[in-house]
């Protein structure tokens, strides 16, 4: 085996035998931060429970026992 | 010239985390040496808690790169001498010239120096006064391991 050979095929090697880490742990930490604090809004309750009875009311004067209920 | 030391721990946070930027370099080149993504990591956290101790004890260095690269070839030396194991040789492996795992088989018959070298010179790509830091050899020396290492190679090669 030549000395040319023998280079290109240990660089060959190298070059592929490199494990693809281009995370670090930081930036997976944010992620996992971010994915976290997205799921938590996506289980959010929705808020219409509160609103409705404003939402109903609209267009309607409400009454006296209306208003103190 | 870089001081890290307990007395001086803003020099000494700012050079770990320096040294963290180095990890994805780090593990790359412990991978490169041991031949396995998870003694890499082993290797590579090793290394670092060196660094951190090295820091406690308010050890100088000049490079902080150079100074970390040093300690992870040591830590990836260590591993290599620790886990020697042969590793299954193909029945034909001159011939399946393109075959990584041939390869990897060849290398894990050499020494660690020579295979520690090799990684560095091929692997990394680094330049022989690169690989004299690194190993903390003479520059003249890097030049004779990686030819030794070459023969070596070419000896298991074609012992099959």
């Amino acid at each position: 085996m030549t000395d040319r050979r023998l280079e290109f095929l240990l660089r060959e090697h190298y070059e592929s035998t490199v494990p693809g880490w281009t995370l670090r742990p930081r930036e997976a930490l944010i992620g996992v931060a971010l994915g976290a604090a997205l799921f938590l809004f996506a289980c959010l309750p929705p808020l219409s429970v509160e609103t409705k009875p404003l939402v109903l009311a609209v267009g309607k004067p409400l009454s006296g026992p209306e208003l103190r209920r | 010239m870089t001081s890290i030391g307990a007395g001086d721990s803003v020099v000494c946070g700012l050079a770990l985390v320096q040294i963290e930027g180095f990890m994805p370099g780090s593990r790359r080149l412990a991978a490169r040496i041991t031949g396995s993504a998870s003694a890499a990591e082993d290797v590579v956290q090793e290394a670092f808690l060196k660094a951190a101790q090295a820091g406690a004890r308010g050890v100088r260095v000049g490079h902080v790169a150079t100074w970390f690269r040093q300690i992870v070839v040591r830590c990836a030396l260590d591993h290599l001498q620790s886990e020697r194991r042969p590793f299954p040789l193909a029945e034909n492996a001159g011939e399946a010239s393109d075959n990584g795992v041939e390869i990897r088989a060849v290398l894990a018959q050499l020494t660690p120096d020579h295979q520690v070298v090799l990684a560095l010179a091929f692997g990394e790509g680094l330049s022989h006064r690169e690989i004299a830091a690194a190993l903390e050899i003479p520059v003249g020396t890097v030049a004779s391991r990686i030819s030794a290492a070459k023969a070596a190679f070419r000896t298991h090669w074609s012992k099959e």
